[in-house]
């Protein structure tokens, strides 16, 4: 069998140059290059398989993404390909470091380092951003029209790179092709190029050895004219040493390997990957956040106001490149170890700790708006309501909309949960002589529709509602005409809030936001006056 | 410490049965290893891939006509809408279906010849359903009365409430 293939394919060979190798003497921060090569693949596995069932446009992406999670395994599998980007994005990073502190970019591995910069900045920028987008929810639109901003800040392209990027002349199904061809198609071409000079460029040279200190292996080597050929002697005779890539080497990385995988396997699992509510360019409450690697260049922004931005948008971003591309051309020479070359060491631990401050500042810096819970169900059927069955071409909803049915304002009071499911299966079942046809709607739809119009009047509040707004709530707030606006306006709070969390709100507002003024009212008003009050308030749209 | 020692010797610091055996641990436990990441894997994009192969459809009765319109005795095509999912989507499209009705009784036929799938029509003169494809004929009940056609005609599940006549147009197996 092994004679075969050495016949065919030359197996001995490569066996002897690949498997066989042997490799100097490494630790446990060596596995890193290893992990990203297995994360990238499993990147491209899972994103095969999840590009069967996706739809890049704008009317299709986001139920497309929901309908991949009712697959089986297709939860699961999206999951992975989420938990295992975040990882790939810490791997590469980590990489990096190791290779910069231990000096390994050095003589004869400056191309290896090159392609490890570009694989670097493609699988963060290139891959995180463009895959970003692909679910079409709030955060993947909202992220892109931040990103698409800072691009056009750039000086003198900056606009001719938005447009580009773009496709279209706003956010929308241009952009989301070109997003999903770039991801897809062009990323992968250009990674599998920069991967496979990478890879080539390792085996050729051989693994870098571990950095000595001057005095000792490497010592003699400094002020010598042929300090490059001591090296390389160096080098094999700590190779002469090492022990054979296979097994004991990827033994070692498989083993972080399968750790790495499991941690990743066990995130799908628990934490799975949030969908938020779809891209709504007309939502006024929702806090864009960047991915938690891109807070630090969050945070930067921060600092720098008005015509100075463009330091943080071009000029950071451009030196911090150069600095990681023209490295091996700066620091040059036999000195490897971090200690024989403090001044690249500190630069390093000073952006280092740059980036992780700024960073945990992000973080921690507080969201401008309130958090609004949405109920992704109403909002389907909302969705549905509008542009799929068009019932407001009949039903009005505060006054917009046809005459021809009756308004609905306050349907969800009026009518049961389960009177409104028969309606939308067979209206001429529960009215009859209606002039509703009957659509043909499919239980799914019929279940979200009903999720809406319950929705509608934020549920039934009694009569003694306003009163008891009136009597406790009317000296400090106001809606509609009633009360004072001495806090805050009470008129729209039903379309931001949801009716639980205004009851929970006026029982124990510090409970909700710790720097709220108001008094709680628990034990002022009973239970089901707060859930009365609340449903009101919930009802003022 | 000094390098040379180690250079030196011919093999490394480990003697050769040791280091023989410690080598086909390692080489088995690194395949155990991609084996149980392989599995874990391949099960789960596995049973995501041949997923549809036993995705069952969902009973999705349609209303298509009250009885009485129905002429007694005499075949009838009617057209109806039918939303169908389709993946995250839900299509709507015009269908068509054979009744006959025999009193209260009500068969619905599937409008596509049992042969090839080509559209049928009913000839009231000679009483016989005409496939134009392969001049297959059958009976007002479905029956194949010569032609290639290997079964009689498909029918879908009917039933009648409140005076509507609903069907589930499921494809039949075998159809094309």
């Amino acid at each position: 069998m092994k004679n075969w293939l050495d016949e065919r394919i030359g197996w001995k060979k490569i066996k002897e140059v690949l498997l066989d190798r042997k490799i100097p003497r490494v630790t446990s921060l060596h596995t890193l290059g290893s992990i990203c090569l297995f994360l990238f693949i499993l990147q491209v596995i899972t994103g095969i398989f999840l590009a069967m069932n996706y739809s890049p446009s704008p009317d299709h992406a986001y139920d497309s993404v929901r309908y991949i999670s009712e697959i089986p395994g297709g939860r699961f599998l999206r999951g992975l390909h989420f938990w295992s980007a975040t990882a790939i994005v810490i791997g590469v990073f980590l990489h990096m470091l190791r290779v910069f502190f231990m000096g390994s970019y050095k003589f004869p591995r400056e191309a290896t380092w090159w392609t490890g910069v570009g694989l670097l900045l493609i699988i963060v920028g290139g891959f995180g951003f463009t895959g970003y987008l692909l679910p079409w929810d709030q955060k993947a639109y909202w992220a892109t029209v931040v990103g698409l901003n800072l691009a056009k800040q750039m000086p003198y392209l900056g606009h001719y790179i938005a447009a580009i990027i773009r496709g279209g002349s706003e956010i929308g199904a241009v952009t989301l092709t070109h997003f999903y061809a770039f991801h897809v198609l062009l990323l992968p071409a250009i990674t599998m190029l920069l991967l496979g000079s990478h890879l080539f460029l390792v085996v050729w040279h051989g693994i870098s050895s571990l950095p000595e200190r001057t005095k000792e292996g490497s010592g003699q080597l400094i002020s010598n004219d042929n300090w490059k050929q001591k090296v390389s002697d160096r080098y094999h005779e700590l190779k002469s040493q090492g022990k054979p890539f296979f097994p004991y080497i990827v033994y070692k990385d498989m083993v972080a390997i399968t750790f790495v995988f499991l941690a990743i396997v066990w995130l799908a699992m628990e934490k799975g990957v949030h969908l938020e509510v779809v891209a709504d360019p007309t939502d006024k409450f929702y806090n864009p956040r960047p991915e938690w690697y891109f807070l630090f260049l969050f945070q930067l922004l921060k600092y720098f106001p008005g015509s100075f931005e463009v330091l943080a948008i071009a000029v950071i971003p451009v030196v911090l490149i150069g600095f990681l591309v023209l490295l091996p051309l700066i620091d040059r020479g036999p000195k490897r170890h971090p200690f024989d070359r403090p001044f690249i060491t500190i630069i390093g631990v000073i952006g280092l700790t740059g980036m992780i401050y700024l960073g945990i500042e992000g973080y921690y810096s507080p969201l401008t708006n309130p958090i609004i819970e949405k109920d992704i169900r109403v909002l389907d059927g909302q969705r549905l309501f509008f542009e799929n069955f068009r019932c407001q071409s009949c039903h009005s909803i505060n006054g917009r909309g046809g005459v021809f049915g009756p308004p609905l304002d306050t349907v969800g009071l009026r009518r049961s949960k389960d009177w409104l499911a028969e309606h939308f299966r067979d209206p001429e079942k529960v009215s009859p002589g209606t002039k509703m046809p009957n659509f043909g709607m499919l239980d799914n739809e019929v279940a979200v529709l009903v999720a809406y119009t319950s929705s509608l009047g934020g549920g039934p509040f009694t009569a003694q509602a306003p009163a008891l707004f009136k009597d406790n709530c009317s000296d400090c707030h106001k809606v509609g005409d009633m009360g004072e606006a001495l806090a805050s306006d009470l008129s729209g709070v039903g379309q931001y809030r949801e009716q639980g969390w205004i009851a929970k709100y006026i029982e124990n507002p510090k409970k909700m936001d710790p720097k709220a003024e108001m008094e709680g009212f628990d034990g002022i008003l009973t239970k089901e006056q707060i859930e009365d009050l609340s449903r009101y308030l919930a009802a003022q749209r | 410490m000094d390098s040379k020692y180690y250079v030196s010797g011919p093999v490394g610091p480990k003697p050769v049965p040791d280091g023989m055996s410690r080598r086909s641990f390692f080489s088995a436990m690194t395949i155990i290893l991609g084996g149980v990441i392989s599995s874990v894997l391949g099960f789960n994009l596995g049973r995501y891939f041949i997923s549809p192969v036993w995705a069952t459809k969902k009973e999705n009765w349609i209303n298509i006509s009250l009885l009485e319109k129905i002429p007694n005795g005499i075949p009838t095509s009617v057209n109806y809408i039918q939303r169908k999912p389709d993946g995250w989507m839900a299509n709507e499209g015009v269908d068509t279906v054979w009744f006959l009705r025999q009193g209260n009784k009500v068969i619905a036929f599937n409008p596509k010849c049992t042969h090839l799938g080509c559209p049928y029509r009913w000839d009231s003169e000679k009483d016989v359903f005409v496939c134009p494809c392969h001049t297959a004929l059958f009976s007002k009940t479905g029956e194949v009365l010569s032609g290639p056609p290997p079964r009689p005609l498909d029918r879908y599940p009917v039933k009648t409430e409140n005076g509507i006549v609903k069907i589930l147009p499921e494809p039949e197996e075998g159809e094309i």
